[in-house]
């Protein structure tokens, strides 16, 4: 199937708007193809991973080097500059990293790689990318709204926009997201196009929906219970989350499952009732989610005997300063254990304003690691020589059992903190 | 009674290639899923944990997990661990990234009433896939 193409999109692939832009256009075409879509749509956002690549065992940390010979041009020869860049009416920001903004001693790392991935962030910031460093970009501003066309690299962000704002995206992955970063352009398909946007398995909410972990079990159980292609529905007996339980639950539902949008019946703006959710149809699908399921979930996911810990953390995604302001309320005056390392992570112009309302101060004076960036999941090295290791994340859970040799213990944010202090962590 | 049992879907990258092939029913997770260096499956309680991709040719519903999912097949390909070809019942924009990124033949979009990849190719099948036409056939069954 020959793919559509625009006045602008023409000239583009003729070369009139630079070779970067053209070689960039050419991949989204065949990228086009590939999937079976009959045209482009320009993107206003995109969300991209810029930090040095999980994989990148190179000791030169230049951008094209890393970047644009990986995706866009083998042969070295096409690069970005300050002048043929990244798209320019497009609003991209940085998703995580494997480096801490600040920090690299405490989480194990050689100097050279903190410096560049810096590098790395200050050659994409000169190519047109706004710097955040963060899972969770809607909490510093990027936000497509209803009907704007994104892309992301961040499994949770995607379900967040699509479901959420009533925003259009579809995942794809680093190699396309930087090149519809080029070029401005993504084949319209999946999740761009109105029928594709309907629910198709129904989830009859019969568990707490309260707390935090509530939600992030609710994903988890869901995620577990999807088709390919689906789009859940979440119906039934369920207290409207956040922003902070939304998150959670985000996260989970993309470890369990690739989904990529979600609707909320009565809450979701694509949504107000389970026949529009459904679009008149049946469903494939129906499940009853009871608190037996949930409570499952979150057995399995924690080591199942008591024994020491030496690395917690908290924040995926990305704490809110809501979390943080809960986060040091509760550890005013305690002390984490000698030898064990609690690591709150967030994004920077988050953690300003932790600093600036005096959380990060009580955090830090507790013992704390205020850190921003990343997470355990993709701070390389942060869990070298680890003996038990306790997570408030079922993702980051599910994901450090495939990873690591040592009890992976899941609980709630108090929890955590308890066995931080303690240097144990206590099964009930 | 299998043999040179034709099935068909979108030819979605050519051309074409002949392997053995790996079903992954449940797909694998995409972070953590698989060691690049090696190409083993490291996902705990996979069908396949312990075993390569290297050289397969394999045979899921779609992708499941991070949009970190292209990566790790980008990268074993890199390595020269990776997949020869892949069968995927529903193409999928993270399928589509590993695809594209890799050049790796590549039949998608199977009409289930007809065929069902993950049923209809078993492990150790030896088969032919042709990412022009969409064709599959089973030149060597396991069984």
């Amino acid at each position: 199937m020959a793919v559509k193409l625009s006045a602008q999109e023409q000239a583009m692939l003729r070369g009139e708007l630079g070779p970067a832009k053209k070689l960039a256009l050419e991949k989204i075409i065949r990228y086009a193809e590939i999937l079976g879509a009959g045209e482009l749509v320009t993107i206003t956002k995109a969300h991209l991973d810029c930090g040095v690549p999980n994989s990148y065992l190179g000791d030169l940390y230049e951008y094209n080097e890393v970047f644009t010979k990986r995706f866009l041009d083998p042969t070295g020869e096409v690069k970005l500059t300050e002048e043929d860049g990244f798209w320019e009416d497009l609003y991209i920001q940085d998703d995580v990293t494997p480096c801490d903004h600040h920090q690299w001693e405490i989480v194990n790392q050689p100097k050279e790689l903190f410096d560049g991935n810096q590098a790395l962030l200050q050659q994409a910031s000169g190519c047109g990318v706004c710097l955040a460093s963060t899972c969770a970009p809607y909490l510093t501003g990027w936000l497509p709204l209803r009907d704007e066309y994104f892309v992301t690299v961040e499994s949770s962000n995607v379900l967040f926009c699509n479901s959420i704002l009533g925003a259009r995206g579809n995942g794809g992955g680093s190699a396309t997201t930087f090149l519809s970063c080029v070029c401005g352009r993504t084949p319209k398909a999946a999740l761009h196009l109105d029928e594709n946007r309907l629910g198709t398995h129904v989830f009859n909410v019969q568990c707490k929906t309260e707390t935090k972990q509530d939600w992030d079990m609710l994903g988890y159980a869901i995620g577990k219970r999807l088709d390919q292609d689906a789009i859940p529905i979440v119906a039934g007996d369920f207290k409207n989350p956040d922003l902070t339980r939304l998150k959670s639950f985000f996260t989970t539902l993309a470890t369990t499952s690739g989904v990529e949008m979600c609707h909320f019946v009565g809450f979701s703006p694509e949504a107000p009732t389970l026949e529009a959710a459904l679009g008149c149809k049946e469903p494939k699908a129906v499940f009853d989610i009871t608190q037996d399921i949930v409570d499952g979930y979150r057995k399995g996911l924690s080591h199942p005997e008591s024994g020491p810990v030496d690395l917690l953390q908290i924040g995926c995604p990305h704490c809110t300063i809501d979390e943080i302001r809960r986060l040091a309320r509760y550890m005013k005056g305690k002390k984490v254990k000698e030898g064990v390392r609690l690591f709150i992570e967030t994004t920077y112009p988050i953690l300003y304003m932790a600093q600036t309302s005096g959380y990060a101060k009580i955090l830090e004076e507790a013992g704390a690691h205020m850190m921003t960036s990343g997470c355990i999941n993709t701070i390389r090295f942060m869990t070298e020589g680890v003996k038990g290791v306790g997570l408030s994340a079922g993702k980051l859970a599910h994901y450090q059992k495939s990873e690591l040799d040592v009890p992976v213990y899941y609980g709630t944010d108090e929890e955590v903190l308890d066995a931080a202090v303690a240097g144990y962590w206590e099964v009930k | 009674m299998r043999k040179n049992t034709v099935i068909r879907a979108r030819g979605a990258m050519g051309p074409t290639v002949e392997g053995t092939v790996m079903v992954c029913p449940n797909s694998i997770q995409g972070w953590y899923g698989i060691d690049v260096k090696t190409g083993v499956i490291t996902e705990k309680g996979h069908v396949h944990e312990g075993e390569s991709i290297a050289g397969k040719i394999l045979v899921m519903p779609c992708a499941r997990g991070s949009l970190g999912w292209s990566n790790y097949f980008h990268n074993a390909f890199l390595n020269g661990v990776g997949p020869i070809g892949y069968v995927f019942t529903r193409m999928d924009s993270k399928c589509a990234t590993t695809i594209l990124s890799t050049e790796t033949p590549c039949v998608a979009d199977f009409d289930l009433e007809q065929w069902d990849p993950c049923k209809d190719l078993r492990d150790g099948d030896y088969v032919r896939l042709n990412g022009d036409t969409g064709e599959i056939t089973i030149l060597q069954p396991a069984d």
